[in-house]
């Protein structure tokens, strides 16, 4: 939900959020993010464990971030958002601050107040930016919805239970219910 | 794809559109409309009639529009577009000209050209502007999304050979698959 004040916000903005505070800023809005839940980070850690442990069985030259970390999407100082996990495998868009352009791979894990920005707003954010791939994983439905914009800009949902295989490299597959166990 | 030239459009500009184009005015852009193929018209004239004949035998207070047919979705005269098939449940909304503000229910049926406008754009679109149902219609994946806005952001998936119960009506279901025979 947009903060209240009406007005332009810009990445000064962003960047002199208060220590305790954490937005995103998305076409001149700020947009706050609610502290996360237990689940919602222990999501975040089983899925930041198991892609940093391909990364490091496989070489290669991408990286995974886990949240918090800035990415100037458009590299252009206009959208900054916090993505749950963002694989990026291009080194030159990695910066001191964080990443500089869009991630190959996105996820975000669903809070009660995230629904309409992660499915909607985040899924024409991704798509027009150039992220490959971008996981929507949602605790309280027990599915994730998958995008491969590269082939498509339909979605396709996968249950908790159900071997999801990762669009960005051949010989990973994720099971969110092996992750919860 | 919005048009090669880089201005801001305006309501002025989608209005005096030459005879021949078909455009959607979106965020000051205009994005150009292909013609419809063959199965694409089937499935909007099939859904549409089907959809009036519902509402013929309920006496109903709905209109429903097959495009082309102008949705000011802000009904601030900034967002124009041409949904497939337009469900309007309240009658003030209707004008000389088409809808002013927020249809009830929408229907795109996905072309080659559309997939990202349909699946990305116009989710975001329609979510913010106070659309209670979406269907993206897919006739070369054989499924149907929806999105049923007022319950939650997530997006459905149905086969074309399962029964679809609409969520604006309790009582109405449909099988794409029945529509093509």
């Amino acid at each position: 939900m947009p903060l209240p004040r009406e007005r332009t916000y810009t990445s000064e903005d962003y960047w002199n959020l208060p220590d305790d505070q954490r937005a995103e800023l998305i076409n001149g809005q700020l947009y706050d993010m609610a502290p996360p839940s237990r689940i919602h980070q222990k999501l975040v850690g089983e899925l930041y464990r198991i892609l940093k442990n391909h990364i490091i069985d496989h070489g290669g030259s991408c990286e995974v971030y886990p949240v918090p970390f800035a990415v100037n999407l458009n590299a252009d100082d206009k959208t900054y958002v916090e993505p749950d996990i963002s694989v990026i495998c291009d080194p030159d868009k990695l910066t001191d601050r964080g990443c500089e352009g869009a991630p190959d791979m996105v996820i975000e894990i669903v809070s009660p107040s995230s629904r309409r920005m992660d499915y909607a707003t985040k899924n024409t954010l991704y798509s027009e930016a150039g992220v490959r791939e971008y996981w929507i994983v949602d605790p309280a439905k027990e599915r994730v919805t998958i995008y491969h914009y590269e082939e498509d800009a339909a979605p396709m949902i996968a249950l908790f239970d159900t071997p999801i295989q990762v669009g960005i490299y051949d010989d990973l597959v994720i099971t969110m219910a092996d992750l919860l166990k | 794809m919005p048009l090669p030239r880089e201005r801001t459009y305006t309501s002025e500009d989608y209005w005096n559109l030459p005879d021949g184009q078909r455009a959607e005015l979106i965020g000051g852009q205009l994005y150009d409309m292909a013609p419809p193929n063959r199965l694409y018209q089937e499935i909007s004239f099939a859904l549409s009639r089907k959809i009036a004949d519902y509402i013929d035998t309920q006496k109903g207070q709905c209109k429903v529009y097959p495009a082309p047919f102008a949705v000011n979705l802000d009904a601030g005269d900034k967002d124009w577009v041409e949904p497939d098939i337009s469900v309007i449940c309240d009658k003030d909304k209707l004008t000389d000209r088409g809808c002013s503000g927020a249809p009830d229910w929408i229907v795109e049926i996905v072309s080659p050209s559309s997939r990202r406008m349909d699946y990305n754009i116009k989710n975001a679109l329609y979510s913010q502007a106070g659309v209670r149902e979406y269907w993206i219609v897919d006739p070369a994946k054989e499924r149907v999304t929806i999105y049923h806005y007022e319950e939650d952001a997530a997006p459905m998936i149905a086969l074309f050979d399962t029964p679809i119960q609409v969520g604006i009506y309790d009582n109405l279901v449909i099988t794409m698959a029945d529509l093509l025979k």
